[in-house]
């Protein structure tokens, strides 16, 4: 309690007493007054009984017999006794009654009540001579007139001379005059006693207000002490009781506590010095055991420990260091114990090894829970280990991060299961194909939204760069710590998916191979179907499947059917068989079909595998090949006929047309020589142009017959050591006259070069051909640049000029017949564009190449490559054809 | 033989207009020469007067130089005649057709009465 809930009570205390004084006064008051009244009251009313005896007494003189055995009814005693108990005769009376003893009314001044009856005990008991007196209301009992209240008093009624009475007498009297008189008796009572009162209490209540408070403040103060006192009380209990237990707790623990402590010598044998006593409750053997003999200590170690423990112990007593050891002793009844012993090397003052205490505690309890608890671990262990696949709990979050993961994932990924515990190395989401990873959280948070297992399919990756099929069944469980986890396992489906896809594109081979595959049972009905025997043989699969194989065959040709199957059942294929199958339309078909056995996986014949390759197309093509190779043999010989024709033409032209041009050149170089006389300037110059035209119509000859041997691949080079740069000093030398009657620099440079195998004549020929082009095409003043060089292996001759250029559109048809470029014939330049042909040729039968490089209006570039061989020592004899 | 120092030549070619001009070159040249317009002709000659030389067109009509070539080697009294061929024939084969007819030399049409003369001189020197 506080002083501010106490500052509240004084006025409520003060109240109280006030109120409380004031109602006992007020009852005091009362009490008074009500005594005051009840003897006004009574005072009162005896003067009523007082009136009406006397008013009894006085009628038994007046009233006759009559009057009280039967009803008046008679006017004149009725008046007459109206006149008898006239109001105005008795003072205060407002009614009267004459009661017979019956209960009868026999007079009333209220005449309506005569005769009337009631039952009323009063009446006895007023016939037994006393009177009664009651208060009530003027009509309770009928009549007329104003109810007012009333008391009314009952007398007996004697007549004269009787003793006993006869009736009774019953007046009414107004009880208000009473009343009044009461009042006026108790109030001044009443003032007086109130006045009194209330000076009393207005007296009383400041001495009481006083007392209040001073009684207010020791009580508070008390209440703090009890407070106080309680409080002190508490803690002394609550010490008490801590106390106790802690008494009680500690008695039990040196009680039940399976530690024993002992002091030891440092010898060999770490003989006992102290044991407590509890070792006999753990061991069996008394404390004294230990102390009589100095070696029961390594007596009762278990064997496989002793010299362990020992050496241990020896190496404590020189180090002086502390340890602990774990060990197994033998109990007296032959039980394997196992103890913790921590050892501490005492000094003394000098710092040497004094001996060894220490405490044993025994752990045999605890080592066998650790051995089941290992034994379980390594149960579980193995068995997540010969799960055929991936156990793991992991979190719910972007990594998948692992709380435990088995070890088949070094399988699956290539990585260790440490590498993805708490995300250490790589998250397992790293390894979760990219494409899947979002179907599978989304699968993931479906089934932990609804509280239920999940599977589902997905790829990893593998070190090795490999992609994985797995398949992962899961649920989420709430972790220990709270958190929702998702334990599950991950199967390596991809062999499984690996073989389904083989079987469903080998599937999609069948369905879409042009060529009718079917199987049979081994009872010749058709099993399977595909779309090619649909399109070869014009039946769908649910027409035909079911049916006989014989429905393909023939008539005349199902025995065949019967001897492929017995082939079949003794496990032989057949394969190639052609024959003729019918279509559905009866239309016949070649066929080519290769009949299998279908063997079930122990290898037993289940049926039989056919494909039929629809031949017919092959049999037309064949027969149309036949015909086509005859037409060709017949071609053949007519080419052949045709080549001996040119062959014959090539002998006449060159025949022919050379015969007259030895002539004209003989008889040319007669006149010339000036055999047939003397010849004038003018004469020896138009026989000059005569020869020049039969020089050329001889090269032009001579070309033809070239290019016609070329092409009846009879061109052979008289093979020989030929030396390039001497060959190539000669064509220059030869282009020379016709360079400076151009006024074109003509160069020649020559780098060191073995000497290559080829023909002297043809080599000249080519050179003569590129240098002459090249000056020919080249305007005056321009420059024509022959070089000769070695170059890897080859021979490289190059030709560049620095002429009208080659436009790139005409430079792949250079090297045909006849071919002129627009320019040369524009600029009728002269040529029979078979000069380049034959250079080409040359080139190519020395086995060399020859290319062309020029820009339009920018020289061109001829490059020639001859491969060197080794030249053989052969006689070099040139045959020089056109030399003239 | 004769007593005549000039070697005698036999020319035998259908073109009149060659055989005319090598008959000249060649009687020119300081040689005796006698033509001959067909094999027939040339071998008939030869067998009647063997020469020191023979200078044959290989074709010719009746009789081809090879044939004619074959015949002279044949015949006792041109076994060892020397034989020249003239052609026109530029291919290999005609060549060796030529050799195996027996013939010692050959000269490609056309010629330059220079070259024929160089041959003409080696085959009478050998």
């Amino acid at each position: 309690m506080t002083r501010s809930t106490s500052a509240g009570r004084p006025p409520r205390l003060v109240l109280r007493f006030a109120v409380y004084s004031a109602l006992a006064l007020a009852l005091a008051g009362t009490g008074i007054l009500w005594v005051v009244r009840h003897e006004a009251q009574v005072h009162a009313e005896r003067e009523l009984t007082s009136e009406a005896t006397s008013a009894a007494a006085t009628l038994s003189t007046e009233l006759r017999k009559a009057d009280l055995t039967e009803p008046v009814t008679s006017p004149g005693r009725l008046a007459a006794l109206d006149a008898l108990f006239a109001p105005e005769l008795m003072s205060g009376v407002v009614r009267v009654k004459l009661w017979r003893h019956d209960g009868t009314v026999t007079y009333s001044n209220e005449h309506s009540l005569i005769g009337t009856r009631v039952e009323a005990e009063e009446i006895d008991e007023v016939l037994a001579g006393r009177t009664v007196r009651e208060r009530g209301r003027l009509n309770d009992e009928g009549g007329t007139g104003k109810n007012i209240k009333t008391i009314s008093a009952y007398v007996p009624l004697r007549l004269a001379e009787e003793q006993k009475p006869r009736g009774v007498l019953e007046l009414y009297n107004d009880y208000r005059p009473i009343e009044a008189q009461v009042v006026a008796t108790v109030k001044p009572v009443a003032l007086t006693l109130g006045l009194a009162l209330l000076l009393l209490f207005g007296s009383l209540f400041p001495i009481l207000h006083q007392v209040t408070k001073a009684l207010e403040h020791r009580s508070d103060r008390l209440a703090q002490q009890a407070e106080e006192l309680e409080r002190i009380l508490n803690e002394r209990r609550q010490a008490v009781a801590g106390l106790h237990e802690a008494e009680s707790r500690y008695r039990a623990l040196v009680e039940q506590l399976p530690l024993v402590t002992y002091i030891a010598r440092l010898d060999a044998w770490s003989s006992t010095v102290f044991m407590s006593p509890q070792i006999e409750t753990i061991l069996g053997y008394p404390a004294q055991d230990w102390l009589d003999d100095p070696q029961f200590f390594p007596r009762v170690l278990h064997p496989d420990d002793r010299d362990r423990v020992l050496a241990q112990h020896a190496d404590a007593h020189k180090t002086g260091r502390s340890f602990s050891i774990q060990y197994r002793m033998i109990a007296r009844d032959g039980r394997v114990m196992w103890f913790e012993d921590s050892v501490t090397i005492v000094n003394d003052a000098e710092g040497k090894p004094l001996q060894a205490q220490g405490f044993l505690l025994d752990i045999t309890h605890r080592k066998a829970a650790e051995v089941a608890l290992s034994e379980s671990e390594e149960r579980f262990r193995t068995l997540v280990a010969n799960v055929p696949g991936v156990i793991f709990r992991c979190s719910i979050d972007d990594d998948w991060t692992m709380e435990f993961l088995s070890d088949e994932i070094d399988e699956l990924t290539g990585y260790p299961a440490s590498d993805f515990i708490g995300n250490k190395v790589r998250a397992f989401a790293s390894v979760i194909h990219s494409e899947d990873a979002p179907i599978l959280t989304q699968e993931v948070e479906a089934a932990v939204a609804e509280e239920r297992p999940y599977t589902i399919e997905y790829r990893t990756l593998h070190r090795d760069g490999s992609i994985r099929h797995v398949v992962e069944r899961g649920q989420a469980i709430l972790g220990r710590d709270g958190e929702t986890k998702l334990d599950g396992a991950i199967f390596d489906v991809t062999q499984r998916w690996t073989a389904e896809n083989e079987r469903l594109k080998l599937a999609s081979i069948v369905e879409s191979s042009d060529d009718a595959i079917m199987a049979a049972s081994l009872d010749g009905r058709l099993s399977s179907w595909n779309s090619g025997a649909e399109r070869v043989f014009g039946y769908t699969a649910e027409e035909i499947i079911g049916k006989p194989i014989a429905i393909l065959a023939p008539p005349g040709r199902e025995h065949e059917q019967h001897s492929l199957f017995e082939q079949i059942t003794a496990g032989q294929a057949t394969a190639h068989l052609e024959s003729v199958r019918r279509r559905k339309d009866g239309g016949l078909i070649d066929v080519s079909f290769t009949f299998s056995p279908l063997r079930d996986a122990s290898g037993a014949v289940i049926g039989a595998s056919a494909i039929a390759h629809d031949i017919t197309e092959r049999r037309r093509a064949e027969a149309e090949r036949e015909r086509l190779l005859l037409e060709l043999a017949d071609q053949n010989e007519r080419l052949r006929e045709l080549d001996r024709l040119k062959d014959e033409f090539v002998a006449l032209v060159s025949h022919e047309l050379r015969t007259p041009l030895t002539s004209i050149r003989g008889y040319l170089e007669l006149v010339l020589e000036e055999e047939a006389g003397a010849l004038t300037d003018e004469q020896r110059q138009f026989l000059g142009v005569v020869e020049r035209n039969a020089h050329r119509l001889l090269a032009l000859v001579g070309d033809l017959l070239f290019l016609a041997q070329v092409e009846a691949g009879k061109l052979s080079l008289e093979l020989g050591a030929v030396d390039l740069s001497a060959i190539a000093v000669e064509s220059v030398e030869t282009a020379r006259p016709l360079a400076e009657g151009k006024d074109i620099t003509l160069t020649l440079a020559t780098g060191p070069l073995a000497l290559i195998t080829g023909d002297r004549a043809r080599l000249a020929q080519l050179l003569d051909n590129l240098i002459s082009n090249g000056v020919k095409f080249t305007p005056p003043g321009g420059r024509v640049d022959v070089r000769i060089k070695g170059q890897r292996g080859n021979a490289v001759i190059e030709v560049r000029d620095t002429g009208m250029g080659i436009p790139s559109e005409e430079q792949h048809h250079l090297f045909e017949r006849f071919f002129r470029t627009a320019k040369a014939t524009e600029q009728a330049i002269p040529g029979t564009g078979l000069g380049l042909a034959i250079s080409k040729a040359i080139v190519d039968a020395h086995g060399g190449q020859i290319a062309v490089a020029s820009a339009d209006g920018g020289g061109t570039t001829f490059r020639i490559s001859l491969p060197i061989r080794q030249a053989q020592p052969t006689e070099e004899e040139p045959v020089e054809e056109l030399a003239l | 033989m004769t007593g005549n120092s000039r070697p005698l030549i036999l020319i035998a070619d259908d073109d009149p207009d060659i055989l005319s001009l090598v008959t000249l070159r060649l009687e020119r040249s300081g040689y005796e020469v006698m033509g001959a317009g067909d094999g027939e002709q040339a071998l008939a000659a030869a067998i009647a007067q063997p020469p020191d030389l023979a200078l044959l067109d290989v074709m010719m009509p009746k009789l081809d130089g090879y044939e004619l070539t074959a015949r002279l080697r044949g015949n006792e009294a041109t076994r060892h005649l020397p034989i020249i061929l003239l052609t026109a024939r530029v291919q290999e084969s005609d060549i060796v057709r030529g050799v195996e007819a027996g013939a010692d030399d050959y000269v490609r049409k056309p010629f330059s009465i220079q070259e024929l003369r160089e041959r003409v001189q080696a085959a009478l020197g050998r």
